[in-house]
């Protein structure tokens, strides 16, 4: 897609971007940026109706058992919810800004922004496993937890200094054969966590991609490859990256907001 | 003249001059595999898809033939006398009773497997389990390996550029990976029979496919391959969409592209859009056989028939991302082998679009047995709105014969061949989409014989008929026409032995994917098993034709037929990009009766009548 | 090589191309303002605390007045705002607005094909029975077991609903007090729901959203339906 070459006979110390010439089979850089353009909406199309299957299975099976999903959604703080909601909001605008920066030849604030934008994704990956995930399914708590002062009467192990408490009965609350939580009162639980983890963990290996790509503009923008003439790979990632923030918005009510 | 700007490069088809074919190899043999390897032409991109699919199509053949043989006597166990091994006289016992014991006759398969595992079999269930085996096997790799990237992935990567007048394909990269990430998923799927086979049938319905074997790696492999696959899929699909956009000569508007490139378009569109469904439902199927995640375990709350409408979601429309490349093959062969415009060319064009818009809406008709009623009721409707583009289509290939100057060549007999398959495997269809007569007909060998007719019958006959029709072109060479035309013949006669038996079959009650059956069936499965050995015969001597033309066979023209789209303007085979200037579109892909095609030669191929006004 | 081919055919070609194939998209690299982008942030992050606070007030709504909205509304209420935040980010951020509409296009057609997806599977799915009066016995809400507790490999085989399962064997466990301590401090908040309140007017909680099969799953498990008590997060 986004070949860098040196055929357009320019010398060393012009940056790459300007250097950069379309594939040999397009008509010009133009053509080339609307083709990656729609290929990758394309793409996108794809990625939605992956999400589809879950957001299906999520809707026959909570029209099937409201209140398993009523009761397994309650176990989920959405405050939580909320802060992930803001990180990856936050984390679109700075990656739409950053295209503007690279647009502008704003090359030190472009960088910055991206770096913004990968540190969000870090965030939202460690609030989902340190306070939802983890003490969900095994019951181990990170010690600034907020919720851990609730259930310290039910202590029963350290680990790392400290860092990690276990609260007996806390944990497993886990996907279907795994699920040994003792105190759920519906019967079907078991399914709302299926569902629970198998959208928010593909949701997540996503954020992952997302911010490899994130991570791949950063270290090539480095090299100076983007800029007002050429910034294919880092409007792609961004639409990328404004996907992954697209599924969370209808996935955070979905998940955190019913009763 | 009337065409393009690369007629001017020269005549008839040896212009090797021009930096050589995209088959000259560029050094020695290392040199020329490296080459390969890393090509991001659409031209080597296609042919390695060919030799790929062609070696999966020997695979499932070979898996169909085991089916076939297994099915030539039914399995019975009878009480026999036993004999002595030590004198080999029938045994008696003490009183001068005969010793009886059972002995399984007619499982083929089951004495494959004690030669195997070089013990004797005691019961019956070996020979049903690798039964089971070799259908799913012939399934799965016929559906996912062969089929589908069958007429899309090998002529269509060839054909797309040259025939919109472009380079090479939009992503050329994406592309060859794209034949990475399919041979990927053919070694998962392959690897899954060697460490045992898969016996789940190829939808992988469950609870079959998450509760049979104890150890699961088979299945997830197998499933895994599938997944891969789709990702190989949607990367071509994706790919020629944006080219189709964006690649188009200057001149050629949307109406001007030939009809192969509306049903290429069309097809991608169904690939882009169904494949992420069983993308999320193999992934959910491996999480489910794993770690009993329970979305389709009732046993969990969850329901198997969500498993069949996710799978059938995409396996249905991806029906018409087998057989819409075929309808597009036809309407460049009986066109350009009857020397006469395609007879309604917006109507076969948008009828491609109207199938891929229809394709999503009558899934649930594989599901008539398990479905609700409310569901089944509207799926039979909507169901019968298949048979109006495809009809349409037809109607208009028949009326583009009509009063064309037939040429008889291999092409031309594949393109009738396909006409009288597919007509009979699309009316079989309809008592199939009627609720009353497909509770009856569920499952039965009637449905075996019906796809089969649209699935073999439609793309693989299409397929080969095309390869006939476009291989001067891909490898420069023509083949003997003679035995090409018998070798069709062979393959039509072995086709409609081996499956219209089953129609009769099926009506009487026979069920698929059985391993034996009531004696009164054998005589239909021993003609069909002929059939299918008929059949063999036939691919191989296509096969032997086209190794002969490879080696021997005649230098073929730059446009051997006389077509008139855009690849008939390159030379056989075409250089490495394709046009040596970009060409200019200045007649439609069918107008035959005003234009003289490019690089004609009377010796090629006599022209009907020759346009008014251009000589 | 093909350097010289790009440029030269890149001119003088529209004439030559009535039906716009190659035509220049000049808009599709439109620059976005600054205070645009911060704007639609600002009103995004809006609209997230606005569907927070409705979720919320809803239910303390249904608490307060001990009155049962229809479950849809949470649905409609939350799925609208979501569409609305979605529709904000695919055209101003994801530049929907200025760049080539087939791009618009395609979105909408995958929606299409996400909307009959979900439309046809829940006119199947979602008008299956409940449990055949005939098979209830064979049956069971929560399941019949015949799976494995868990991950290891000599897990027993659970012989009963799995939640059940687990319940009874913590109540082994512990015993009845702490279990029952344990039980109020993971309880969930859920408590405040007026069908499942334990106290309060129930005139207006006469629609009790059951399970699949009212009452099966009490028969089973009586513990299942104690006061929700607890302190939440």
């Amino acid at each position: 897609m986004s070949t860098l070459d040196t055929r357009s006979g320019l010398g060393n110390d012009v940056p790459l971007w300007k250097r950069y010439v379309a594939g040999h089979h397009w008509r010009n850089a133009e053509e080339e940026f609307d083709a990656c353009t729609l290929g990758f909406w394309l793409f996108l199309a794809t990625e939605v109706l992956l999400f589809a299957g879950l957001f299906c299975a999520y809707a026959i099976l909570r029209f099937k058992y409201p209140d398993a999903f009523v009761n397994g959604s309650s176990y989920l703080d959405w405050r939580w919810g909320c802060v992930n909601t803001g990180v990856l909001l936050i984390s679109s605008y700075t990656m739409a800004a950053s295209i503007r920066m690279f647009q502008l030849d704003r090359q030190s604030t472009g960088k910055l922004l991206l770096a913004i934008t990968f540190i969000c994704g870090i965030g939202f990956l460690f609030v989902k496993g340190t306070f939802e995930y983890l003490p969900k399914l095994s019951g181990w708590f990170f010690f600034l937890d907020p919720a851990l002062p609730h259930y310290l009467d039910f202590k029963n192990g350290e680990a790392l200094g400290g860092l990690f408490v276990h609260i007996d009965g806390y944990g497993g609350k886990a996907p279907g054969q795994f699920f040994s939580y003792a105190f759920s009162s519906d019967p079907w639980e078991p399914l709302w966590w299926s569902v629970y983890y198998c959208a928010t963990g593909i949701h997540a290996l996503h954020v992952v991609i997302g911010m490899s790509l994130i991570a791949w503009c950063w270290v090539r923008a480095r090299m100076g490859a983007y800029g007002p003439t050429h910034y294919t790979m880092v409007e792609n990632t961004g639409l990328y990256w404004h996907l992954v923030d697209l599924i969370w918005i209808f996935l955070f009510p979905l998940l955190y907001l019913i009763h | 003249m009337t065409t393009l700007d690369s007629s001017k490069a020269g005549h008839h088809g040896d212009h090797g001059h021009h930096g050589g074919s995209y088959l000259t190899p560029k050094g020695g043999w290392l040199t020329t595999v490296i080459d390969w390897a890393t090509t991001v032409d659409h031209k080597k991109i296609g042919v390695m898809y060919l030799v790929a699919v062609l070696f999966m199509f020997f695979l499932g053949g070979v898996a169909a033939l085991v089916v076939r043989t297994e099915l030539m006597t039914p399995v019975r166990t009878v009480e026999v006398q036993a004999t002595d091994p030590a004198t080999g006289k029938a045994m008696v016992d003490a009183d001068g009773k005969p010793v009886m014991k059972s002995e399984i006759r007619g499982q083929w398969l089951g004495e494959m497997k004690a030669k195997i595992d070089g013990q004797e079999l005691t019961s019956i269930d070996g020979g049903n389990n690798w039964y089971n085996r070799a259908f799913t096997l012939h399934g799965a790799i016929m559906v996912f390996m062969v089929i589908i990237p069958s007429i899309p992935a090998s002529l269509g990567n060839f054909l797309i550029p040259l025939m919109l007048g472009a380079k090479d394909v939009a992503f050329p990269r994406l592309n060859l990976l794209s034949w990475y990430v399919y041979v990927t998923g053919s070694i998962f799927a392959v690897c899954s029979i060697v460490i045992g086979g898969v016996d789940t049938g190829w939808t992988f319905y469950t609870p079959y496919s998450t509760t049979t074997d104890a150890e699961y790696a088979n299945v997830v492999l197998m499933v895994l391959g599938a997944f891969i696959l789709g990702f190989s899929s949607i990367l071509t699909g994706l790919n020629f969409v944006v080219t189709v956009h964006k690649l188009r000569a200057p001149g050629m508007g949307w109406f001007d592209m030939p009809l192969f490139i509306w049903a290429m378009y069309s097809t991608s569109i169904i690939q882009v859009l169904a494949t992420p469904v069983i993308g999320i439902t193999l992934l959910l199927l491996i999480f489910e056989r794993m770690f009993k995640i329970g979305i389709f375990d009732p046993a969990l709350g969850g329901d198997p028939v969500l498993y069949q409408h996710f799978f059938w979601f995409y396996s249905h429309p991806v029906v018409y991302v087998m057989i819409l490349p075929a309808f597009g093959v036809i309407s460049e062969i009986i066109p350009v082998h009857g020397h006469k415009k395609i007879f309604g060319y917006r109507a076969v064009a948008f009828a491609s679009l109207g199938v891929a818009l229809v394709s999503f809406l009558v899934w649930g008709h594989h599901m008539f047995a398990s479905s609700g009623e409310l569901a089944a009721t509207v799926f039979s409707a909507l169901t019968f709105l298949v048979a109006i583009p495809t009809a349409v289509k037809v109607f208009n290939w028949i009326a583009t014969l009509y009063k064309s100057s037939i040429a008889l060549t291999t092409p031309m007999w594949y393109a009738l061949m396909f006409l009288f398959l597919f007509s009979i495997g699309g009316l079989t269809g309809l008592p199939l989409g009627t609720l009353a007569t497909d509770l009856h007909l569920h499952d039965s060998y009637y449905v075996v014989a019906h796809f089969h007719y649209v699935m073999m019958g439609g793309t693989i006959i299409t397929f080969v008929g095309g390869l006939h029709h476009w291989w001067p072109k891909m490898f420069g060479r023509m083949y003997n026409q003679f035995w090409a035309n018998i070798g069709a013949f062979t393959v039509f006669i072995g086709f409609n032995v081996t499956f219209f038996t089953q129609f009769f079959l099926g009506t009487q009650g026979m069920p698929r994917r059985y391993a034996s059956y009531i004696d009164d069936y054998q005589i239909y499965h021993q003609i069909s098993t002929v059939g299918s050995y008929l059949l063999l015969v036939g691919f191989l001597i296509h096969l032997f034709v086209f190794l002969h033309s490879l080696v021997a066979g005649r230098k073929a023209p730059a446009n051997p037929w006389g077509g008139l789209t855009l690849e008939w303007e390159a030379t056989s085979p075409p250089d490495e990009h394709n046009f040596h200037h970009e060409p200019m579109v200045k007649h439609g892909p069918y107008d035959f009766e005003t234009t003289v095609p490019p690089h004609w030669d009377p010796k090629d191929y006599p022209l009907p009548a020759l346009p008014k006004h251009a000589h | 090589m093909s350097n010289a081919h790009a440029p030269s055919a890149s001119h003088g070609f529209d004439e030559l191309d009535p039906h716009g194939a190659g035509k220049h998209t000049t808009h599709s690299h439109h620059i976005v303002s600054g205070v645009t982008l911060l704007g639609i942030l600002g009103i995004l992050l809006m609209f997230t605390a606005l569907t927070v606070g409705l979720a919320q007030g809803e239910k303390w709504v249904m608490s307060y007045f001990s009155i049962e909205l229809p479950r849809w509304v949470n649905v409609a209420v939350a799925m609208s705002i979501a569409t609305v935040k979605a529709t904000l980010v695919l055209m101003y951020f994801m530049l929907l607005r200025y760049s080539n509409p087939i791009n618009t296009i395609v979105f909408l057609v995958c929606l299409l094909a996400f909307a009959l997806f979900l439309f046809f599977t829940g006119l199947d799915l979602g008008n299956r029975g409940n449990i055949d009066p005939v098979k209830a016995t064979a049956i069971q809400a929560g399941g019949v077991g015949g799976i494995k507790a868990g991950w290891s490999k000599d897990a027993p085989i659970i012989d009963k609903a799995t939640v059940v399962y687990w319940r009874e064997r913590k109540l082994n466990e512990v015993g009845p007090e702490k279990f029952a301590k344990m039980k109020a401090a993971f309880g969930h908040s859920h408590a405040a729901h007026a069908s499942h309140g334990p106290a309060g007017p129930t005139g207006n909680a006469a629609h009790v959203p059951a399970g699949l099969t009212p009452g099966l799953f009490d028969a089973a498990a009586p513990a299942a339906h104690d006061a929700h008590g607890g302190s939440g997060h």
